[in-house]
């Protein structure tokens, strides 16, 4: 038995990098900037790095704060409501923004990204099929 | 750009296969990018703005009562609340709504995980 899915959109990626990394647009009003961001099934958060959040206009500090923990400690973020595209699909979500400026990274994570969409991935070929979830087939 | 024309895109972008519309988002993107557009100043970006402050006040007041749940809403008008986003989605549609905003709403103790590192 089988279990075929459809996806609306397929994008390449290089699987010979470290990560899958997909451009990520973030905006907000004031405008937009877009970053190189890391698939990560294992994060509960989209997370992003003070950087890219300052290049939107955003004064970190004055978001929600929230703990986030690795496998080696933990760091401080924030929470900012921002829009956030992947390909052309646009979701008005809440990201976290390291306060760190040494966080070096940008993650796509289950809050915000993963919770919304269908995926697929074959990563011997680097490719991700993907879905807005409840988006007609 | 005429409308005629741009309805005769709109018509040939139908027509494209899952891959190949895959990669024209990605090549309008990526086009959008080297333009260097990172400004937004449409009527459709003042409305999103003024929703994302009605919401964020929402959001502030209402945060312990619905702490852990997905909540949908049109601005400040809560339409909806579920266990994940798809109940949540759900409600929004009920309500008539297509654009809602959908999301979860964090608890003040909520501690987040990456797990790959």
């Amino acid at each position: 038995m089988g279990y075929p899915m459809n996806f609306s959109r397929l994008m390449t990626y290089d699987a010979g990098r470290t990560g899958i990394l997909i451009d990520v647009t973030l905006s907000l009003a004031e405008g937009s900037v877009t970053l190189p961001t890391k698939l990560d099934t294992g994060a509960t958060n989209c997370v992003f790095t003070r950087c890219g959040g300052e290049d939107l206009g955003i004064a970190i500090e004055s978001g929600e704060p929230v703990h986030i923990n690795t496998a080696v400690g933990s760091f401080v973020a924030y929470h900012h409501d921002v829009t956030l595209t992947v390909l052309d699909f646009v979701f008005d979500v809440r990201v976290c923004f390291a306060a760190d400026g040494f966080f070096n990274r940008n993650v796509l994570g289950r809050r915000g990204f993963l919770d919304r969409v269908n995926l697929g991935l074959v990563d011997y070929e680097g490719k991700l099929y993907l879905s807005k979830y409840g988006e007609a087939e | 750009m005429s409308v005629e024309l741009l309805e005769t895109i709109k018509q040939q972008i139908n027509q494209l296969s899952a891959e190949e519309a895959g990669q024209l988002a990605q090549y309008l993107h990526e086009r959008s990018g080297a333009n260097g557009a990172t400004t937004t100043n449409s009527p459709d970006a003042a409305r999103r703005e003024e929703k994302r402050r009605l919401r964020a006040a929402w959001l502030k007041e209402h945060r312990a009562a619905y702490a852990g749940l997905y909540v949908a809403l049109d601005g400040d008008r809560l339409l909806g609340t579920g266990q994940n986003y798809p109940e949540a989605c759900a409600a929004a549609q009920q309500a008539g709504v297509k654009d809602a905003y959908v999301d979860f709403v964090y608890p003040a103790d909520y501690v987040g995980d990456i797990g790959g590192w």
